[in-house]
């Protein structure tokens, strides 16, 4: 949705209880900018933490955009990979980034996988890539504990608006937790599947 | 201090709650790796694409994703 640039005071509580806060901080919202907010972890083990990523919205020329944003807090560093293994897309993603490459349209088989490992935590044969499509796509979940939660993907599709601007390259996810981590966007290859 | 929904609160008098935005995410397996846009990110797009420069200069779009595990129950 769009909003007002500028500061805004965020404030995020328990439900119909506004004492109980669990986040709050004042936000700077950049004009012409289009961000995610991703509230991830959980208050129980103290991994809760609101992280801001800057989506890259900008014009797609005909390609189809892809941004992966890991978000399980007990999930090491993961990669993106061809089911064949022989193409790595992303590579090394920690708890807490993203990454944004944008591909030619087409069909994909692709995976996600502990880094450097081929064990699939996610499998994607079959995706179909459409041009001028932003698929936004979210790992969440928790994979250790009592309170253990399925990992899923979820995926937002949107579509491009030219004349918001891409997101600079390297910028970093600002969040109010300890384990901050770096935001990677920029381009990378790949191929569809013939 | 455990919750089980939390919503945002903006001091612009702007309230987004997660269940509204998060809905638009669909879980993706392998059989189903393919999605749409859902009609309320395509008119969203549809109407940003129409603003000027200016406006664009002081706007944000902003997106709401609730992964915090063990807090599925959200408000609209």
């Amino acid at each position: 949705m769009p909003i007002p640039a500028g500061d805004h005071q965020v404030t995020i509580t328990a439900v119909n209880d506004p004492k109980t806060v669990v986040f709050d901080a004042k936000v700077t919202f950049k004009g012409g900018s289009a961000v995610t907010v991703v509230a991830e972890g959980q208050l129980a083990d103290k991994t809760f933490a609101v992280r801001i990523f800057t989506d890259d919205v900008s014009a797609t020329k005909g390609k189809a955009r892809v941004i992966v944003i890991h978000a399980i807090p007990d999930a090491g560093n993961v990669d993106v990979v061809t089911a064949d293994f022989k193409t790595v897309l992303v590579d090394n993603l920690p708890f807490g980034s993203s990454m944004t490459l944008d591909v030619p349209a087409g069909k994909y088989d692709l995976v996600v996988v502990p880094h450097g490992k081929k064990d699939v935590v996610f499998d994607l044969k079959g995706s179909k890539l459409d041009a001028d499509m932003i698929y936004t796509l979210v790992a969440t979940g928790k994979l250790t504990g009592k309170d253990a939660v399925k990992v899923k993907l979820l995926a937002y599709v949107t579509l491009p608006v030219p004349g918001f601007l891409p997101p600079p390259i390297a910028t970093m996810a600002p969040t109010m937790s300890a384990t901050m981590k770096a935001t990677m966007a920029g381009t990378m290859a790949a191929t569809p599947k013939k | 201090m455990k919750f089980k929904s939390i919503s945002l609160v903006l001091t612009t008098a702007l309230v987004v709650t997660f269940a509204a935005l998060s809905s638009q995410g669909r879980s993706l397996t392998a059989a189903a790796a393919t999605v749409a846009p859902t009609k309320a990110t395509t008119k969203m797009a549809t109407m940003a694409a129409t603003m000027d420069a200016a406006t664009i200069a002081k706007t944000t779009l902003l997106r709401v994703v609730h992964t915090s595990p063990n807090s599925p129950h959200v408000d609209v």
